[in-house]
């Protein structure tokens, strides 16, 4: 540009960008030098800072500025004056017209509801519809539950009577794909209370970040949609030994976790902190204490009516034919609920297979499952293992007499 | 760089050294794979690689990735150290002491670096006193390093200096009560004899059994406290056939009296296994009585043995005879099936 007069306007208007009506008189010198493009902007840029100019307004508009702008597809008016009127951009239009324009150069004014970006919250609450009926066989576990949790929560008058609250923890552990997660759905289920869930990538996260924060955070979320169930999985990863541990994020967040249990001035009332673990002997000793994981509950591999629940949950979605799952869950003594979708999954895989070479489809048949049965042994063994020594010589307090009634009762001692 | 001072400021890495933390040693195996698969010269990463492969018992691929962290870095002395450690348990004792070595070059001022050198060369078994000066070096450099006075105790019971080893491992479990290579090597040198009493065996037993409660997935410590409790049998059981045999000399010449008081001599291998018993805390009782339950039958006999000698001392000398040929046959079918059982494993299929 060679323009005296326009040079020092742009000068005068870089010195003073906010000095609405220059810049729209620059914008107006910039028209009627052919400088098209660059008026628009300078009336955007004007009409950003004062959006009731008129001036900029009709530079903008009057101006025949943007004809050549693709404007969105716009529904047919019913307007009787419509017709009349087709020539003449609507309000709507034009300013959709300018919103498309000036995208990139001026904020929009207004945003309607369903363009905003929602807004995440940081944890979710979910509402579980699962219920311990919903859980097959486990009557063992289901009693304990009922007896320790559960019916105290259905007679609140009789926990005000005798001064007991709606709060605490419990510690669910076991082998692993036992249903622990599942269990812990269905307790908040049978609450009719919120579902938070804390996994070990969200742990990771905290010991990357601000993990004393995120973790208060997490609490204050659950203390805000209480009653609710906070459900922290894995919880050795979290509350993991404190003499175990060399990071001192992780170390941070163990001393969080006890403090935010613990919640100060009854926070916590309508919060029902749910740990579960496959390592309960990983998991700091302090959270064991009164007020915070004071419960346990082992939770076993499936029992046979649980089995046999399971294998028709994995078969219901697949082509079978005289399947005995009753069979199948006696032959199935010591695997885990994962240890059972795979044997389906397996005696699904042979069947495909077994199509694709014939090329004539067939269903899923006893034979399958008996062939991948033979091939699997149940995935606990290693944790069994580690469970024979805990119980052995670990089992201070009596925290794993459970654990040593059942190694006992599978003669694994 | 030490694994203390790691430079890696990537999420990535931040999360495999949270997961090594954790003891999750496989999953920050895989993430620690992903990141050296992106940025191949992540002298740090491949160490972490190197160590996990250590933790995971995979030690041919712990040497690999600690030769790749080398290749990028070869002043690394973390990256040596993890050599030397992973050649040592594979039982390459000349590269494990030569990468300690270039590990001590590379950072001659850090505990670690002798503390490994002392532990590779009396592995090796080749130069106890060089060993024994590189852990006391180690010792001098931090003092309060649980892993360098463990060096010492190590290289000292190699070398058959137990007092020394013993005030070593005095000094890390003065540390740090829980250190787990502290009970370990004390219970070593309780059994350092070959034939150790039965107090040494309850002690040794009461050792691993503080191990197993720290940390309950120790299938090395697991297996030695068995091997204890099994072991005390086994000798039991030989010290009864060495006292037959030498009763049935004797009362096939002795007069009455001596008779009897041989044949009842027998019974004091049972004193053996009382003082045993009595040496053991009772936490561990009942896990001695589960591990001595899966043997019930070699008990059994053992004990109809001394029932066999205490009666044989009590009754008419025609009838003495018979009960010493049943001690002698209760005591060699327990010997059989103790073999039998030590042969084909008992242990509870899992």
């Amino acid at each position: 540009m060679t323009n005296p007069l326009l040079a020092s306007l742009r000068a005068a208007v870089e010195q003073n960008p906010d000095d609405v009506p220059l810049r729209v008189h620059f914008a107006e010198v910039l028209l009627s030098a052919g400088e098209r493009d660059e008026s628009v902007r300078q009336a955007g840029a004007a009409l950003s800072r004062d959006p009731s100019n008129a001036a900029a307004m009709r530079l903008l508009t009057g101006s025949g500025v943007g004809d050549d702008v693709p404007v969105p597809p716009t529904a047919p008016s019913s307007d009787a004056h419509a017709d009349a009127d087709a020539d003449l951009p609507t309000e709507r239009e034009t300013i959709a017209r300018l919103d498309a324009q000036f995208a990139d150069v001026v904020p929009p004014m207004f945003v309607d509801g369903e363009a905003e970006e929602p807004i995440e919250p940081a944890y979710d609450v979910e509402r579980s519809a699962v219920k311990l009926t919903d859980v097959g066989g486990m009557s063992e576990v289901k009693a304990r539950l009922e007896a320790a949790i559960l019916a105290p929560m259905r007679n609140p008058e009789l926990m005000k009577l005798y001064g007991k609250s709606f709060g605490g923890g419990l510690l669910l552990y076991g082998p692993p794909g036992c249903g622990k997660t599942f269990i812990a759905r269905a307790i908040a289920g049978e609450m009719g209370a919120g579902f938070m869930t804390v996994s070990l990538s969200d742990v990771l996260d905290m010991f990357i970040g601000q993990s004393e924060r995120n973790l208060h955070e997490i609490f204050q979320t659950a203390r805000r949609n209480a009653p609710c169930v906070l459900f922290l999985d894995e919880i050795d990863a979290l509350g993991q030994k404190r003499s175990q541990m060399r990071h001192n994020a992780a170390r941070g967040t163990v001393n969080q976790l006890l403090n935010e249990m613990d919640g100060a001035n009854n926070a916590n009332q309508g919060v029902f902190v749910l740990g579960a673990t496959n390592h309960p002997w990983d998991v700091d000793v302090a959270l064991r204490r009164p007020g915070r994981f004071d419960r346990t509950l082992l939770v076993l591999p499936p029992d046979e009516p649980a089995r046999e629940a399971i294998l028709r949950y994995h078969l219901s979605e697949r082509p079978v034919a005289n399947i005995d799952t009753g069979k199948l869950a006696r032959q199935t003594d010591g695997f885990s609920g994962a240890d059972l979708a795979y044997l389906c999954e397996s005696a699904a895989e042979t069947a495909l297979l077994d199509s694709a070479r014939s090329g004539k489809v067939r269903m899923i048949e006893m034979r399958d499952l008996e062939d991948a049965l033979r091939t699997l042994k149940p995935s606990i063994g290693p944790w069994l293992e580690t469970a024979r020594n805990v119980a052995q010589f670990a089992n201070e307090g009596g925290m794993y007499d459970e654990l040593l009634v059942y190694l006992r009762k599978r003669k694994l001692l | 760089m030490s694994e203390r001072d790691a430079p890696g400021t990537a999420n990535d890495l931040q999360r495999a050294e949270a997961l090594c933390d954790l003891r999750r040693f496989g999953e920050a195996r895989a993430l620690l794979q992903r990141i050296v698969a992106a940025d191949p010269d992540n002298d740090y990463a491949w160490c972490l690689i190197s160590r996990t492969c250590y933790e995971l018992d995979d030690y041919a691929d712990g040497v690999a990735a600690a030769n790749s962290a080398l290749r990028i870095d070869p002043e690394e002395e973390w990256a040596h150290r993890l050599a030397s450690l992973n050649l040592a348990l594979l039982g390459d004792h000349r590269g494990a002491v030569e990468a300690a070595n270039n590990a001590v070059r590379a950072a001659p001022h850090q505990w670690q670096t002798h503390a490994q050198m002392a532990r590779a060369l009396a592995f090796a078994g080749w130069d106890h006193a060089t060993a024994a000066a590189a852990a006391w070096r180690a010792v001098e450099l931090d003092p309060n390093a649980t892993g360098a006075h463990l060096a010492v105790a190590i290289a000292a019971r190699l070398r058959g200096d137990v007092p020394t080893a013993r005030q070593a491992c005095a000094k890390v479990l003065a540390i740090d009560p829980e250190n787990i290579g502290g009970h370990t090597e004390l219970a070593a040198l309780e059994t350092i004899s070959g034939v150790p009493s039965p107090m040494q065996r309850a002690s040794a037993l009461s050792r691993l059994g503080t191990v197993m409660r720290i940390d309950p997935t120790r299938k090395e410590s697991r297996e030695n406290a068995d091997g204890i409790v099994v072991g005390t049998l086994g000798r039991v059981t030989f010290f009864e056939l060495v006292s037959l045999y030498a009763a049935s000399v004797l009362i096939a010449g002795g007069a009455g009296w001596v008779d009897r008081s041989a044949l009842a001599a027998c019974v004091w291998p049972a004193g053996f296994l009382l003082q045993f018993w009595r040496g053991l805390p009772a936490s561990l009782r009942p896990y001695v009585i589960a591990t001595v339950r899966r043997r019930l039958a070699a008990a059994v006999l053992l004990g109809v043995a001394f029932v066999c000698c205490l009666v044989g001392a009590a009754v008419s000398d025609d009838l003495r005879n018979n009960a010493l040929a049943a001690a002698v046959g209760a005591t060699s079918l327990s010997a059989l099936v103790q073999f039998a059982q030590l042969k084909l494993s008992d242990e509870p299929d899992l």
